[in-house]
């Protein structure tokens, strides 16, 4: 199993984000005066853009990646899509670029060239709107997402294997999802099984932790099952989180403990960087 | 200078088209250059093109010292710059067109300027000039490791901003030298992209030069065969891949 299968418009790649949309994730992100709902669907917002800009070329969008979402919450795990991208979960890039439910005007702070730090407008669209309601059937989600992994792995066995992004702030009220997560991992394509990456933001004052090797100082089960269910970091994800300034080790997993909502972003874009090498930057 | 021969092989050979090498010469033969976008730009295919253009177009015939001065290469980069800039008017690109052009193009290039009794290369990135001093060797420049072709390499972007890091890593990671034509075996000098920079260099180290060096002269079918194959047993980075055969003692 080697993650090393090239990433092209005949191969792409697929990322599946598995959205908490519980109750609690109404409650406000750390001392931010947004939800972290609202928090996880900006940065998810910003990740499908970053995923489009990587795929952009002068002549269009190139299919190098599938992206899916489902969301979980009270009686609820569906696709939270809209519109064009709400008819399956999987949907090529070049149709979020096409769909988005609305492109806003937001102001970006930036330094220029002199030191000054100046307002720019840009363009943002938005895909995802968040939500948050009733318990968290974090079991039912992943065996949802498994049926549609299965399903898209048939479909490109020569690809390099999805990447689940999975964002949590608490313990699955529909039982252990644990046995699920391992089934989950066990499809795969001929390039390797599919990566489980979790995060589980809170505002505890408990110690946080990001790709850990051991759960050694993680205090309580339902971490200790997140930590268990995580893939280890393939060797590109590995490069991606140490330019970010991350220490990884051997046996590293793609796993956040305990992070404010903040956290998701770095989470995303390291995530969505397995293919870093896979992409070849030259 | 004269082309005896320029090899392509597409990264995709279902998209020909969308191939990210560029070479040009002048048309006295004085001067040319091999470029290699990267993937991961809005238009490295049209960066690549102009990098090259513009280097070929600057290029001049010196008889004593260096031409390429650090302040040639920043006009170098400059002048690409002000084509690229012309090429696009921002103001028509889509929110997605607009988010990729700002993240930057970016492209390696290794260039050739014909002295009369030398030649001088200038090689930024991890595109490179390779020749043999003797019929028993064999040199590269920038790059003549392998192991040198695993770190990021470093590319001409552009955007103006990352010139700072670029000029700060002259002589380290891009550098130009000049070549007494006398040591250039045969006159025969090849510009190569990374992957088959690495595989040649790779095949030399393990003791196969002559098969290394014959596969340069290949002709198209046979080159590309081998491309492919070496594709499918994965010995080889699939990518846009050229190589160009230069005599350096024919004109053009």
């Amino acid at each position: 199993m080697s993650y090393e299968a090239e990433i092209s418009r005949s191969n792409p790649t697929s990322f599946l984000f598995l959205i908490d949309q519980s109750g609690s994730m109404a409650d406000h992100a750390g001392n931010l005066m947004i939800s972290r709902a609202q928090f996880v669907a900006d940065a998810l917002n910003r990740v499908v853009m970053s995923l489009i800009a990587r795929s952009s070329k002068a002549e269009g969008v190139r299919n190098y990646f599938e992206v899916g979402v489902i969301g979980y919450g009270g009686d609820k795990i569906q696709n939270p899509l809209q519109g064009a991208l709400s008819g399956k979960v999987f949907n090529s890039i070049s149709m979020f670029e096409e769909f988005p439910l609305i492109v806003e005007d937001r102001i970006k702070k930036i330094t220029d060239l002199s030191g000054k730090v100046i307002e720019e407008r840009i363009k943002f669209p938005i895909w995802f709107i968040p939500e948050a309601r009733g318990n968290t059937p974090m079991k039912d989600a992943i065996k949802v997402a498994a049926l549609e992994l299965a399903s898209w792995c048939d479909n490109h066995s020569s690809s390099y294997p999805p990447t689940v992004l999975h964002v949590t702030d608490g313990e699955s009220s529909d039982g252990d999802p644990e046995p699920l997560a391992e089934q989950l991992k066990n499809i795969g394509t001929d390039d390797g099984e599919v990566l489980f990456f979790n995060l589980h933001t809170s505002d505890e004052s408990k110690k946080s932790l990001k790709f850990p090797v051991t759960d050694i100082d993680i205090p309580d089960h339902f971490g200790q099952t997140l930590f268990r269910m995580s893939s280890i970091l393939p060797d590109g994800v590995a490069v991606a989180a140490r330019e970010k300034g991350y220490s990884i080790a051997n046996g590293s997993k793609g796993f956040f403990y305990n992070v404010e909502p903040i956290e998701v972003v770095d989470f995303f874009d390291i995530g969505t960087r397995a293919s870093s090498k896979s992409l070849m930057l030259s | 200078m004269r082309v005896k021969q320029v090899l392509v092989v597409p990264k995709e050979m279902n998209y020909p088209q969308s191939n990210e090498d560029f070479f040009d010469m002048s048309r006295n033969g004085i001067s040319c250059a091999l470029s290699d976008g990267a993937s991961e730009s809005y238009d490295s295919k049209t960066w690549a093109k102009l990098l090259c253009q513009t280097f070929v177009a600057q290029s001049r015939k010196r008889l004593f010292g260096k031409f390429l001065k650090q302040r040639q290469i920043k006009k170098l980069i400059t002048n690409s710059r002000l084509k690229f800039l012309e090429f696009f008017s921002e103001k028509k690109l889509s929110w997605s067109q607009k988010a990729s052009y700002d993240r930057g193009s970016f492209a390696s290039l290794i260039g050739v300027i014909d002295h009369g009794s030398s030649i001088e290369i200038l090689a930024i990135g991890d595109t490179i000039a390779l020749w043999q001093p003797t019929g028993e060797s064999v040199k590269s420049f920038l790059l003549s490791e392998t192991s040198e072709f695993e770190k990021q390499p470093l590319l001409i972007s552009t955007i103006e901003a990352n010139d700072e890091i670029f000029f700060k890593e002259e002589n380290i990671r891009w550098s130009s030298e000049k070549i007494q034509k006398k040591d250039i075996f045969n006159g025969s000098i090849f510009l190569l992209t990374d992957a088959i920079a690495i595989k040649i260099l790779d095949l030399i180290k393990k003791g196969e030069m002559s098969f290394a060096l014959n596969l340069l002269k290949e002709n198209h079918n046979d080159f590309e065969k081998w491309i492919l194959s070496e594709r499918n047993k994965k010995q080889i980075k699939t990518d846009d891949t050229t190589v160009v055969w230069i005599n350096i003692n024919e004109t053009s």
